[in-house]
């Protein structure tokens, strides 16, 4: 995974998440409305969007079932102030990775690293991974 | 369905005569149904893996790789339902049998319907 896609008007809220992805080989881009947000997947494969809950054009709630519509192996950030009752509610179904804090930081990005891990470990157990025939 | 690989999640060690499970993302193990000309040729039993938040995509990519065609699920959220259509593998709909046996009779008898996108899990309760 290295191609990510940061989305809300203000770029300032990613500077610090730049600079981690950035150290750890992370490619970023970033686009400020979920339209063009929309646009660029189309043309291009990215592996992890971040976006904010509330953008110009669109909720985060669409713009992730957008998203999924598009290429469902894409995963999904949502940058939120809903508390995690609240957040598990309303993205529920949606296969969120997990959510960042209004200003996400350094902490932010290594749990986000650390998930992508776990994520990755799993994945790589299940190559070759057969049925037992029941006689 | 004539032929192909059905995928039903399992409770315990699954096959024909064991109970489905409610939660396809949590299921013990996948039990699957190899279908030629409308018969049932062979049954075997698949590992689900470790499930964690986001990673709906580990059942999706371990039933393709398995050459799954059908799955059956109770419920499914929005997400793992398109990872499955995206990789070619259609998704049918029970919520009222807990047996295994008689929804795969069902789905090779062409009597079981596909899940709609209105029917998928999420945006207050459900299951992943």
């Amino acid at each position: 995974m290295n191609q990510i896609l940061l989305v809300n008007p203000e770029k300032e809220i990613f500077k610090t998440l730049e600079l981690s992805f950035s150290e750890n080989g992370f490619t970023t881009q970033w686009t400020g409305t979920a339209e063009n947000a929309l646009h660029l997947i189309a043309k291009k494969k990215f592996d992890l969007v971040i976006l904010h809950e509330q953008l110009p054009d669109m909720t985060g709630r669409k713009l992730v079932e957008a998203v999924i519509n598009l290429n469902a192996m894409m995963n999904c950030i949502v940058i939120s102030a809903l508390s995690k009752e609240e957040f598990h509610e309303v993205y529920e179904g949606l296969g969120v990775l997990m959510q960042f804090p209004l200003l996400p930081g350094k902490a932010d990005a290594q749990r986000l690293f650390d998930h992508l891990a776990r994520i990755s470990r799993i994945s790589n157990q299940i190559q070759g991974v057969k049925g037992d025939r029941i006689p | 369905m004539k032929s192909g690989r059905i995928a039903i999640p399992s409770n315990g060690q699954g096959g024909l005569k064991g109970t489905r499970a409610g939660h396809f993302g949590h299921c013990d193990v996948f039990t699957l149904v190899d279908v030629e000309n409308g018969e049932i040729k062979e049954v075997s039993i698949l590992q689900n893996q470790e499930h964690v938040q986001g990673g709906c995509m580990v059942p999706v990519n371990l039933l393709s790789e398995n050459r799954v065609s059908a799955l059956v699920v109770g419920g499914i959220g929005m997400r793992p339902l398109m990872g499955f259509r995206q990789v070619g593998i259609n998704v049918y709909h029970d919520d009222q049998r807990i047996d295994i046996e008689p929804v795969v009779n069902d789905l090779i008898a062409g009597k079981l319907p596909e899940i709609k996108n209105d029917q998928v899990c999420g945006g207050g309760g459900g299951q992943v």
